[in-house]
């Protein structure tokens, strides 16, 4: 099976040299394979969520490689490490990080809005993921509105407008109740049926005990502690 | 491109969600636009008003001298003058100012000859006998006077006239005629009582303009002790002059200017949390620094130019529909009669440019640093 | 003199262009120095963010530059009461010779501000910032260069004393003086008009060439040195016969008039697309030798091709504004000459 990304030796060191240095993810090597879904599991503090971030490209590790689709992004300029972003991956936040004086439709396309999409494909784009996710009632409602559930599909629809190859959830239930945790991980095996490669960071039981998850990492103080290739 | 123009319409939405804050610099931003562009604004009406009444006048105003100082001039120069090759016409002027210690006003009087047909007048005509006049509107608003009226006059004992109103000039090109009081030569003399075959001064037109400076010169080496001003001096003076004063008044408004760049800049970095996260989000969801610059441009671009536009609007409406009433004071100064100038409207392309320069360019360049520290800010920002 | 708000304007624009480079003259050696693609420390990271700063600060200037070189010939077009003589902005430049030197400082940096763009765009295009050490160089090098023509301006308009007697156009551009000016102004408008139109035919036959044969290395470099040829024959011919023909008298040369409304300020893109067509043609020529660079190989590729379509574009937009009058104006200059 092949790897979307793959990472050799990362690390992250914060406020490198000075008083406060974090290591925050010690020689990690991992891999992420293509249309598994995969949990990051371990307690807060943990650097599940750094690692996350450097897979995601949202920003460069201090050491190591990071293969993405077989190209190294470790040492790349902010610029590009972006444009690999934008072509790869989707992102949905532990905080649903909408912008809540906006509508539903303008909140999921904002992503491709400094992009040269088409305006007619973009807005097709958005209203057939909005008809997926059950939202195609709400689209002109500003966010702020609607309640947590709701608010969360719109994240995960905004995540998904770019079309990415792999969907990237940080503590994705940390603010949802059990019903509605459930129902976000129905949506997560739908995409993941679709073809799309899931990588979650959480320590949510509810979600790291499903059945169908393929791979679970297990980090504790940064490191890999146990990989469970299933 | 198309991105580009998305990212605009997202700025100008973000603009429309933060109306408060932005409001705020807006309004503080168009009052300065405002007070610079009517100063500027202003000055150039006096400066345009008074050049084009220099415009015409003769080319070559002779006064004679005396000790330095000026004195009346004998009629008889014209003959030898019109003699001197490239004088056109030449002809004596009369006139004089007046004191009139009932209002404290100066006012200007002057003798009726043909070449004033020009002036424009309100009502009435011109004085045509002993004993009429023609008055300005500031003449005749000091004294409470209209039509038909009468206007005494008085230097003691001996000279005194009353003149009847016929003629009120109109308000258009008040800066010359405001204080003018134009009778009869006869009454003028008489009531001046300047010796016969004297005038003030000759005013002298020349055939062809690009010799002016050199029939001045005949003139002055003809009659040694006589002083030839000419237009083009007179012009350039004005011109200075006007310069000078909206230099002035700019140069001191410079520190509200810059008072307010600092408030920009601190409105500007005092980005507060709401917007830092929104930043964060955008970052986060794929926008590049690059994006979010461009975004922050044209918040920029929009806040400045609209409130250029209202400045302007606002400098417009205050300097030609109310007369400059806020800024005149300041500006004016040269008589106690000052006329109560309302400027002609007009639309100067060079000054929208330099009011430009001096307002939009120092918010640009005072926004930069703030708008790159915002947009340089983690994309992993929104997950710690 | 420095009272009047036109030249306070271009001060005081002067002064922000100088805070601005220098700043970014600071940020651009801390870069030289400190700079290390290979390395992920938080300095580094750093130091590439600045590259942001430098980069939006060197869009400012660029958009300051163009419009100061506007302001200025509008300036001095104002202030032109002042002198003896003076009808325009040629006389106002007479009065104090330095003026010419401003006008053409002003030139120069408008088109080396172009070319650190140029530069800047193809860096920012390649992942290892090839560029990077070199185009802060340059731009260490251009911040003086500004920091004299704001001298030079400044002293100028200091300089300017009202009543002194100037030449205008009238006589600098007249067909009977001796200067370069005149010359430009005697050449007979027949010769001039077929140096204006082989010159303009030869370059955009160039570039368009150019815009398929992208590559074709020998010739980008002869389009750019002729981009620069081309601007000179331009400015001679706006001189020498576009301008009588909009002025629609045989003896009005003035190359400045033409910005004023009463021409319904035809030299506004007359002049615009002039810059923008050399800069964008010279611009694409200077890229050439970056191919070398791997990394860049393809961005100068497409850059170039964009460029050249441009300055094709804006070239054959001059040449429709120059040529215009020439056919629908019932003025002729013919049989003068």
């Amino acid at each position: 099976m092949d790897a979307v990304i793959r990472t050799e030796g990362v690390s992250k060191v914060f406020n490198a040299g000075l008083a406060d240095e974090v290591r925050a993810v010690t020689g990690v090597s991992i891999e992420i394979r293509r249309g598994q879904i995969t949990v990051l599991k371990g307690p807060s503090g943990s650097g599940k969520t750094t690692l996350l971030g450097l897979i995601g490209c949202m920003a460069r590790p201090t050491e190591g490689k990071i293969l993405v689709e077989g190209r190294d992004v470790a040492k790349l300029p902010e610029r590009f490490l972006t444009s690999v972003r934008r072509q790869t991956f989707g992102f949905i936040f532990q905080q649903f990080n909408l912008i809540r004086g906006m509508t539903v439709r303008e909140n999921v396309m904002l992503p491709l809005y400094p992009t040269d999409i088409d305006g007619r494909q973009m807005v097709r784009r958005m209203e057939e993921i909005l008809e997926k996710l059950e939202l195609s009632s709400k689209r002109g409602v500003k966010v702020g509105k609607l309640s947590g559930g709701q608010q969360q599909r719109v994240a995960i629809a905004r995540a998904l407008i770019n079309e990415p190859a792999v969907l990237l959830a940080d503590e994705p239930t940390a603010h949802l109740d059990t019903k509605l945790s459930e129902d976000l991980l129905n949506i997560i095996t739908t995409l993941n049926m679709d073809g799309k490669t899931i990588v979650i960071a959480t320590h949510d039981p509810l979600i790291y005990d499903k059945p169908y998850i393929d791979n679970i990492i297990e980090m504790r103080d940064g490191t890999v502690r146990e990989a469970s290739l299933l | 491109m198309r991105g580009h123009g998305r990212v605009i319409e997202y700025a100008l939405s973000t603009l429309a969600r933060r109306k408060f804050k932005n409001f705020s610099v807006a309004a503080v931003f168009s009052f300065l636009i405002a007070v610079l562009s009517s100063i500027l604004f202003l000055t150039h009406a006096y400066k345009t008003e008074t050049l084009k009444l220099l415009e015409d006048s003769p080319e070559i105003i002779l006064q004679n001298m005396s000790g330095g100082r000026h004195e009346l001039i004998p009629v008889e120069y014209i003959t030898t003058l019109s003699g001197i090759a490239g004088v056109g016409k030449a002809s004596p002027r009369y006139w004089g100012y007046y004191y009139d210690s009932l209002t404290s006003a100066n006012y200007t009087l002057m003798a009726y000859d043909e070449n004033m047909q020009d002036i424009k007048l309100l009502q009435g005509r011109m004085p045509a006998s002993e004993g009429e006049c023609a008055v300005g509107k500031g003449v005749a608003d000091i004294r409470q006077v209209g039509m038909k009226d009468d206007i005494f006059l008085t230097l003691g004992t001996e000279q005194n006239v009353t003149l009847k109103i016929v003629g009120l000039f109109s308000a258009n090109s008040a800066i010359l005629t405001n204080d003018l009081i134009i009778l009869t030569k006869d009454s003028l003399i008489k009531f001046f009582n300047m010796p016969a075959d004297m005038a003030t001064d000759i005013t002298i037109e020349v055939n062809n303009p690009s010799e002016v400076s050199t029939v001045a010169r005949k003139i002055r080496r003809t009659f040694p002790n006589s002083r030839p001003i000419l237009k083009n001096e007179l012009i350039r003076t004005y011109d200075n002059i006007f310069n000078w004063r909206g230099g002035i008044v700019l140069t001191m408004f410079f520190g509200a200017i810059a008072a307010f760049m600092i408030f920009v800049w601190d409105k500007a970095t005092g980005i507060n949390a709401e917007e830092r996260q929104e930043i964060g989000i955008l970052k986060a969801i794929g926008w590049e620094t690059a994006d979010v610059l461009y975004l922050k441009f044209w918040e920029g671009a929009a806040v400045s130019l609209s409130s250029f536009f209202t400045g302007l609007i606002l400098a417009y409406v205050h300097v030609f529909y109310f007369n400059a009433q806020f800024l005149a004071p300041v500006l004016k100064g040269w008589s106690v009669l000052f006329p109560k100038f309302e400027p002609m409207p007009y639309i100067d392309i060079y000054q929208i440019f330099v009011l430009f320069f001096l307002t939009v360019l120092p918010y640009v360049a005072a926004s930069v640093v703030p708008s790159w520290k915002a947009a340089i800010s983690d994309p992993d920002s929104v997950m710690r | 003199m420095i009272f009047h708000p036109g030249v306070l304007g271009l001060v005081t624009g002067s002064l922000i262009v100088l805070v601005m480079a220098f700043f970014s003259v600071v940020l651009g050696i801390r870069i030289i120095i400190g700079w290390d693609i290979t390395k992920s420390t938080a300095g580094q990271l750093s130091l590439e963010r600045q590259t942001y700063l430098v980069s939006t600060v060197m869009n400012y200037v660029m958009g300051f530059q163009i419009l100061s070189l506007f302001l200025f010939v509008y300036t001095a077009d104002d202030i032109h009461q002042l002198f003896v003589g003076a009808m325009c902005t040629t006389g106002s430049l007479n009065a104090n010779p330095i003026g010419w030197t401003v006008l053409f400082a002003k030139i120069i940096i408008f088109f080396l501000c172009g070319i650190w763009l140029v530069i800047n765009k193809l860096d920012e295009m390649a992942e290892d910032y090839p560029l990077v050490r070199f185009k802060y160089k340059y731009l260490t090098a251009l911040a003086p260069l500004m920091a004299l023509e704001a001298y030079w301006q400044l002293s100028y308009f200091l300089g300017l004393k009202a009543n002194v007697i100037t030449s205008c156009c009238s006589s600098l551009f007249s067909d009977e003086g001796v200067t370069v000016a005149s010359s430009l102004a005697a050449l007979p408008v027949d010769v001039m008009m077929y140096i204006f139109y082989a010159a303009a035919a030869l370059e955009t036959a160039m570039l368009a060439l150019l815009i398929r044969k992208s590559a074709w290395r020998i010739l980008r470099y002869i389009s750019g040195v002729g981009a620069l040829v081309f601007f000179l024959i331009a400015l001679a011919s706006i001189i020498s016969f576009v301008s009588i023909y909009y002025y629609e008298t045989p003896v009005h040369h003035c190359p400045f008039d033409i910005l004023q409304g009463q021409y319904m300020f035809v030299g506004y893109p007359l002049y615009g697309s002039l810059f923008g067509g050399v800069l964008f043609a010279a611009g694409a020529a200077v890229a050439e030798p970056f191919r070398k660079i791997n990394s860049l190989k393809t961005a100068v590729d497409q850059m170039q091709r964009k460029w050249t379509k441009l300055a094709v574009l804006l070239i054959i937009i001059f040449i429709i504004i120059s040529t215009w009058p020439l056919v629908f104006s019932t003025f002729k200059a013919y049989g003068q000459n």
